[in-house]
């Protein structure tokens, strides 16, 4: 055995602290290592060749690397020592810098600490074993959770390169939230101008299929070869016969179900699309309204469909295909907790309307065929204020984050107000203008300055009724005293929030969410688009309030990885995989349960066969499906009988690591 | 008691005869009367061996990983008995339907070397029995009465749990104790450190705690491995609580407390007070039971958004 140890001094952040030379010295004297040396750069090109030509020269077969975490470097040395002849995996890394330098002042103590780290890692290495990471095919289809903007862009990019693609979506038509909106700021583009080709674009593509009226009911396998149940819901109506003709829309005789899509400031029938671009354009039946499936009678639609397309016998189907890479474009939700919005009247005056109401109000394809009136008496209003950071910024009521967009709509709001309603005064109230975007900035300006919003610094305490106007109360902290303003309308800028079911769908998916339920990334800053399982990427505001742009720069990033997994030949699996000896496990199931990644099942196999009764006694065991397995160890901890065993984490090697410790802690720190 | 008795008698040649099950685990009179014995029917026409009475103390639970894996068994089980058949099925070592559960209505087990000290003259005992609101011990003499307090088991005067929570047939009522014995254990950590410091070096690592304990199933136990050798087989203090410091971690949140190692070892360590307290703490952060029912996992292989995490509430 020939152990070669490499001490880094990351430039100042471990030479500062620890007496580098010093580590080399007691390495030198460490059981098993044959040489020793420290460099500025460890991970630079000149200190990664000083590790080579080591290798070489002194017929090194295992490496100590003490430097920075694993998580930082492992890859860049595993590659280094391979490509100097030896496995990847005969390298282990001493945290000299997370673990050691960085927590502790320049002291004698650091030094040591140093050198039980360096003590501990070669005692490991040294019980090394080589290890292989096997080739994994890869389904090349996508799976698209989410029709919104997101999930459009991200379809269209992967299919665009020549990949499948399915697109699930919940509601019966693609578009999302960006279809109700509008106009888009700050450049005033007719949001429907903008998305309705590209919903278009996705119906049309030869390699995209959208199964709307679907959900995701149960995801299985790993990265390149996912299994996902669908449940693509009966619509009731017969796709391959329906014209889109609009007839069932117009007889239906439930007329009066609030329009989700309108935010329940329109009505909608039983048999419907949520809006006459909708996509596919083919409308569903709302079972929970619909006369016929409520009391039996009925049949309206039925018997006017001129094509013979509605089945009410249609059932729900699940369907289970393979996909390759799983895009979530779920979105957000915005925050209705009539409750918590009591302060400002929300839900009990009808006048006091959330932005998302008031954008279907703008909007020419909306209810009001975008005439901007009073929900009460349908008047024009001569005021309306904005109160914006209504459950954002806001620990006690709502949600302490920033929903990121709600200062810019709030401004596109009164612009696009007063452009249509041209003496109507508008007031906003605000903590602080967040406006740090392309032409963000100089768009609130102009509804400031050519519009003539009266932007109020501070918070509203109270929204009441005043005859058939409402009164905002609040405060001016500019000018530091208290504010009354009478309106016609308000319009609460509501925080965006995840959806409810956002934590359900993570766990069907095996990731994680982060304390709201916002889904969570690998890495905030270096791998924004990937989550901790490989293969799956988020886009969109499923992550966290993002506006248009970002949505679809993410959504187009989310794409790219897609297609950059489906253009390598193979995956490589982790070779750091748990195992389990099947001659001691007893089968208790408890590794299956605390498997973060669903890699772990019991297989029933042969104990032991028998000459008495005609027949094998059978016992069940735990069995990792290595592919999916990602290393994290938990089974092996969790296991009494110590079957579940993890490669490069075994025990004979954790426990000379603790050893090594142990025995210079006895012999007095030699 | 002897209505209890014929029941289980007539019930267990109903099963075996009409071939729902291949073997009935129950208990027989011991060497002696303050005692009982397992037993295993394979026949109807023994069926009258079985006995049920204030000293059938084992828990047959532990025979069931073994002995059901491929044929369907009928046991006779106490409620800590069943509890322990529960945490056996959650655990994958039986199925459920491979057992016919046989279930009783506890009044609390006698620890007969109890019955001296409560002035009984042991070779004089033909029959104990359980009277109102005690036990009744048939002596050549005639019949003495003892209070429940003075002869149960420790683990039965803690015990609140007398109604067989899983059972295919159930006989007998249930007696709840009048008062809840409490733990006695030293508050101070150190004092606690000394007490089972002091426990354990009595221990002579028979391993009798484990052989009996139906939880115990692993086939290779960590104390048996060589490589890695976790603990060395000598009985000296350290290796001692090594071994008894990880059979509790290995029993945490499983232990269903029905004391049986307490109950067999040889040198009177208060092993079951020590999964007492483990059990408590589990109720106490995580409210859960071990042996219930009503559970789907083992503790450990469940994770509810509102579990306490133990580094911030230790």
């Amino acid at each position: 055995m020939r152990i070669g140890v490499f001490v880094c001094w990351c430039g100042s952040n471990i030479a500062k602290t620890v007496d580098v030379e010093k580590v080399v010295e007691a390495a030198r004297e460490m059981p098993g290592v044959v040489y020793a040396t420290d460099y500025k750069y460890m991970c630079s090109e000149p200190g990664q060749n000083i590790i080579q030509d080591a290798i070489k020269e002194h017929k090194l077969d295992r490496i100590v690397v003490a430097s920075c975490s694993p998580r930082l470097h492992e890859p860049t040395f595993q590659r280094c020592v391979e490509a100097a002849g030896l496995n990847p995996y005969m390298v282990e890394m001493a945290n000299i810098r997370e673990q050691c330098s960085w927590v502790h002042d320049r002291t004698p103590e650091a030094t040591q600490h140093a050198i039980d780290l360096v003590r501990m890692a070669v005692a490991k290495v040294a019980k090394n074993e080589p290890l292989t990471r096997s080739r994994l095919g890869i389904t090349r289809k996508a799976l698209v959770i989410g029709g919104g903007v997101a999930g459009i862009q991200a379809a269209l990019d992967i299919a665009d390169a020549g990949y499948p693609v399915v697109l699930v979506e919940r509601t019966p038509s693609i578009g999302g939230h960006m279809a109700q909106y509008d106009k888009t700021f700050p450049t005033l583009d007719c949001a429907a101008c903008i998305l309705t080709p590209k919903m278009v674009d996705c119906a049309s593509h030869p390699l995209i299929e959208i199964w709307s009226y679907s959900e995701v009911e149960e995801v299985n396998g790993f990265v390149g070869n996912f299994e996902v149940k669908v449940r693509r819901r009966a619509k009731s109506v017969d796709e391959s016969k329906c014209t889109g003709c609009g007839l069932c829309l117009e007889k239906c005789p439930v007329k009066d179900i609030p329009s989700e899509f309108d935010e329940g400031t329109g009505t909608r029938r039983a048999i419907y699309r949520p809006f006459p671009q909708s996509v596919p354009n083919k409308p569903v039946i709302d079972r929970d309204h619909c006369r016929y499936f409520q009391t039996g009678k009925c049949g309206v639609c039925q018997k006017i469909c001129p094509v013979g397309a509605i089945d009410y016998e249609q059932q729900d189907q699940v369907v289970t295909e393979k996909f390759g890479a799983i895009v979530v474009a779920t979105g957000f939700d915005v925050w209705r907790d009539e409750r918590a919005m009591a302060q400002f009247g929300y839900g009990k005056y009808p006048d006091v309307i959330s932005s998302l109401q008031f954008e279907r109000l703008m909007n020419a394809s909306g209810p009001t065929d975008g005439k901007i009136v009073r929900p009460s008496d349908g008047k024009t209003p001569r005021s309306i204020a904005f109160i914006s950071c209504v459950g954002s910024r806001d620990e006690e009521h709502g949600y302490p984050y920033c929903s990121k967009v709600c200062c810019m709509y709030n401004a596109k709001q009164a612009l696009l107000a007063k452009d249509k309603l041209h003496d109507v005064q508008t007031y906003v109230f605000y903590m602080d203008i967040r406006a740090n975007g392309k032409g963000y900035e100089e768009f609130v300006r102009r509804t400031i300055e050519e519009y003539g919003a009266n932007y109020i610094r501070g918070r509203v305490s109270r929204v009441y009724p005043d005859g058939d106007q409402l009164v905002v109360k609040g405060a001016d902290t500019l000018l530091g005293r208290p504010l009354e303003v009478r309106v016609d309308l308000v319009v609460l800028a509501t925080a965006m929030k995840p959806h409810d079911d956002a934590k359900e769908l993570a766990r069907k998916l095996g990731i994680s969410t982060d304390q709201y339920d916002w889904f969570s990334e690998a890495h905030p800053k270096l791998r924004p688009v990937e989550v901790l399982t490989d293969g799956i990427y988020l886009a969109g505001a499923c992550q966290y309030p993002k506006d248009i742009p970002d949505t679809v720069a993410q959504a187009s990033g989310a794409a790219s990885k897609v297609v950059g997994l489906f253009s390598k030949e193979a995956i490589l699996s982790e070779a750091m995989t748990a195992y389990v000896n099947e001659d001691t496990c007893v089968g208790c199931g408890l590794c299956v349960e605390v498997c973060p990644f669903g890699a772990i099942e019991l297989v029933e196999v042969v104990d032991r066969e028998k000459s008495t009764r005609d027949n094998q006694v059978m016992k069940k065991v735990a069995r990792v499906n290595e592919g999916v397995c990602k290393g994290c160890g938990t089974c092996a901890a969790a296991c009494r009988s110590g079957s579940a065993r993890l490669r490069g984490f075994d025990t004979k090697q954790i426990l000379a690591e603790i050893d090594a410790l142990a025995d210079a802690a006895l012999a007095g720190r030699q | 008691m002897f209505e209890v008795e014929n029941k289980i008698r007539q019930e267990a040649k109903r099963v075996l005869e009409n071939g729902l099950v291949e073997l009935v685990i129950g208990w027989a009179p011991g060497s002696v009367p303050f005692r009982t014995t397992p037993v295993f029917i394979d026949r109807p026409e023994d069926v009258d061996k079985l006995v049920w009475n204030p000293v059938c103390a084992n828990n047959l639970a532990v025979y069931l990983p073994k002995i059901a894996k491929d044929r369907k068994v009928g046991i006779v089980a106490k409620p800590c008995d069943i509890r322990s058949i529960v945490a056996l099925i959650q655990e994958n070592q039986v199925k459920r339907d491979n057992i016919y559960i046989i279930g009783l209505g506890c009044a609390g087990v006698v620890d007969p070397s109890r019955l001296e000290l409560a002035g009984v003259r042991l070779s004089d005992v033909t029959a104990l029995d359980w009277a109102a609101d005690g036990i009744k011990v048939i002596t050549l003499n005639g019949e003495q009465l003892l209070k429940s307090t003075d002869v149960h088991r420790d683990m039965c005067l803690a015990c609140t749990k007398r109604e067989p929570a899983l059972f295919d047939v159930k006989f007998g009522e249930a007696v709840l104790p009048s008062e809840v014995k409490p733990r006695e254990l030293p508050e101070l950590p150190e004092e606690r450190q000394k007490y089972w410091s002091e426990q354990f070096s009595k221990c002579i690592r028979c391993y009798a705690c484990r052989q009996i304990c139906p939880n115990c199933y692993c086939e290779v136990c960590f104390a048996d491995r060589v490589e890695p050798k976790w603990t060395a087989k000598k009985a000296v203090p350290e290796e001692n609580w090594m071994f008894h410091a990880t059979r509790a971690m290995h029993l945490a949140g499983r232990c269903i407390q029905c004391g049986e190692c307490e109950r067999v070892c040889p040198v009177g360590i208060r092993i079951a007070e020590l999964m007492r307290e483990m059990a408590e703490a589990v109720k106490n952060k995580y409210d859960y039971e071990a042996g219930d029912p009503n559970e789907e996992a083992p503790l450990l292989g469940t994770f509810r958004e509102n579990d306490v995490d133990p580094a911030q509430h230790s």
